[in-house]
């Protein structure tokens, strides 16, 4: 008998008791997207495609990545998820999509939606672990103001979607 | 009780293994579960989302009224009005796309949904083609720069009261999105 | 009904913080008073009497810092109890103003927005290549303050440029995201 979810207010506590810890710890919140970004700017720098003094990669090049603190979160945020998935009996190698889509098509808005959102991400110096959450609980006004532009956006644009999801 | 430089790097894959772990229990790793919050019939990401940010929010406030944390001293998001606001825009539209965000993009891979490796190849190349076009945007990207601003000093209002607003505005949600959920 | 436990929890918790005063100990829930970045160049052209003081750490003060600005922690500053106009910019700031505040100081203020306002707004204004009459007017002032200061006023900026994002300086007060 597969465990079901867990209810989401108390996932939601758990996750802010995280973020909490993360506070107390370490002075600063959950991150995600800058992972991504320090990863690319590691290749770049490392394939000699781009100046580590460059303005887009310098913040991301002072050290390397596997001393990168967000780095080092996400591949605990995998593993984490591995465990709880695999406790769970959730471990499956699949692609998950709405019930009229092909697997195929799944893949490609996948990745454009991933693209979509790196760029947003960047200009909103963060995604919806690093603003909406880590920004969000300090109060800080951009983060606010992006938790409310993502999701306006999203609504407006579900009808058009709806041959995803539905 | 913070931690010394070394601390704080062994502290991340910790505090990322819990993170990941409420994530993927709460169901976050499932791209068809996300989405449901934008067709108003599942409204789980909206409900892990702020009940998180109630709890550290009013976690944070607590703790350093009674001096256990220092809120000075945590890094407060430096706020630029406008790109913010698009990329927020940007940011949904991609989120709707993609039924996953960077975070549990990560989660679904690690369970092995293989979408999830898709966002995750489509926020690499994003990241990418990003820095390619610096140059030619790097004026908006740092424009409306207004620092570590946060909501009370914008709006001139004790720190406890925003926080008390934002609960109830949060718990209203949270009451909006049962009902909707039920006449779904 | 654990719902209900929990948001009468969550309400309690905010309802007693709306009163409970600041959660920064030091600072009070009243903002500092401050000062533009150009006001306060005026004040230094005009010869007024200040005492600024930069609290940040010896690295950044280095690199750059106001005119006449004497590197100080907010120790420094208090134990320094100054009288006349005072401005105070770095991240301790607005509880330095608050402390100084709290022992009478009336005529104390915050640099607004910082050191990145002094080089934008004084060191390095821009004007655009397409600006408005009073645009121009604006930036005849803001060039001569320039000037006088030692820094590189622009003109023929294109438009998306106005706020300077990566110029030497001023890369390294930027920081990244999340």
């Amino acid at each position: 008998m597969k465990p079901r979810y867990l209810d989401p207010y108390l996932a939601g506590i758990g996750i802010g008791v995280v973020l909490l810890a993360a506070y107390v710890l370490v002075g600063r919140g959950l991150g995600a997207s800058g992972g991504f970004s320090a990863v690319v700017a590691s290749a770049t720098v490392a394939v000699q495609a781009g100046d580590p003094a460059n303005a887009a990669l310098a913040p991301y090049v002072q050290v390397p990545v596997w001393r990168d603190w967000i780095v080092l979160e996400l591949i605990g945020v995998a593993v984490g998820a591995l465990l709880s998935a695999r406790l769970a009996g959730r471990l499956a190698l699949k692609v998950e999509r709405g019930a009229h889509l092909t697997a195929d098509s799944r893949m490609l808005f996948a990745l454009l939606g991933g693209i979509l959102m790196a760029f947003g991400a960047k200009l909103a110096r963060g995604c919806t672990s690093g603003q909406a959450l880590t920004g969000g609980a300090l109060l800080s006004v951009g983060s606010w103001v992006f938790i409310g532009t993502t999701f306006a956006a999203g609504y407006l644009c579900a009808p058009l979607a709806r041959r995803l999801w539905r | 009780m913070m931690l010394d430089p070394a601390g704080a790097l062994i502290a991340a894959p910790i505090i990322g293994l819990a993170f990941g772990w409420f994530l993927e229990r709460g169901g976050l790793g499932s791209a068809r579960k996300l989405s449901g919050l934008f067709y108003l019939t599942d409204f789980t990401v909206f409900r892990v989302l702020f009940s998180a940010v109630l709890t550290a929010m009013l976690g944070a406030f607590w703790l350093s009224r009674f001096g256990l944390l220092d809120l000075s001293a945590v890094h407060v998001p430096e706020t630029f009005l406008v790109p913010q606001a698009v990329g927020g825009a940007v940011f949904g539209l991609g989120f709707l796309l993609a039924g996953l965000c960077p975070g549990t993009s990560c989660v679904a891979g690690a369970a092995g949904r293989i979408d999830g490796f898709a966002v995750i190849g489509g926020l690499l190349l994003g990241v990418l083609t990003f820095n390619i076009s610096y140059p030619l945007i790097d004026g908006f990207v740092a424009s409306t720069a207004l620092g570590e601003l946060t909501l009370p000093e914008l709006l001139h209002m004790p720190y406890g009261v925003v926080v008390l607003l934002v609960t109830i505005i949060a718990i209203g949600g949270f009451v909006i999105a049962s009902r909707l959920e039920k006449s779904a | 009904m654990m719902r209900r436990v929990l948001a009468a929890v969550a309400i309690v918790l905010a309802g007693v913080a709306a009163i409970a005063g600041s959660p920064i100990t030091g600072v009070p829930d009243v903002e500092p008073d401050a000062i533009s970045a150009s006001d306060l160049a005026r004040r230094i052209m005009d010869g007024d009497v200040l005492r600024i003081y930069d609290l940040r750490d010896s690295a950044a003060y280095r690199q750059l810092h106001l005119p006449g600005a004497v590197p100080a922690t907010m120790n420094d500053v208090i134990a320094d109890a100054p009288r006349s106009m005072t401005v105070l910019y770095g991240d301790e700031a607005a509880r330095t103003w608050s402390a100084l505040n709290r022992t009478g100081h009336r005529n104390a203020f915050v640099l607004r927005g910082g050191v990145r306002a002094w080089l934008t707004e004084v060191l390095e204004p821009r004007l655009a290549e397409d600006a408005t009459a009073i645009e121009r007017a604006a930036f005849a002032e803001a060039a001569a303050q320039s000037r006088f200061f030692g820094g590189t006023p622009r003109r023929g900026v294109p438009r998306a440029e106005l706020t300077p994002a990566e110029s030497a300086i001023t890369r390294a007060v930027i920081r990244r995201g999340c």
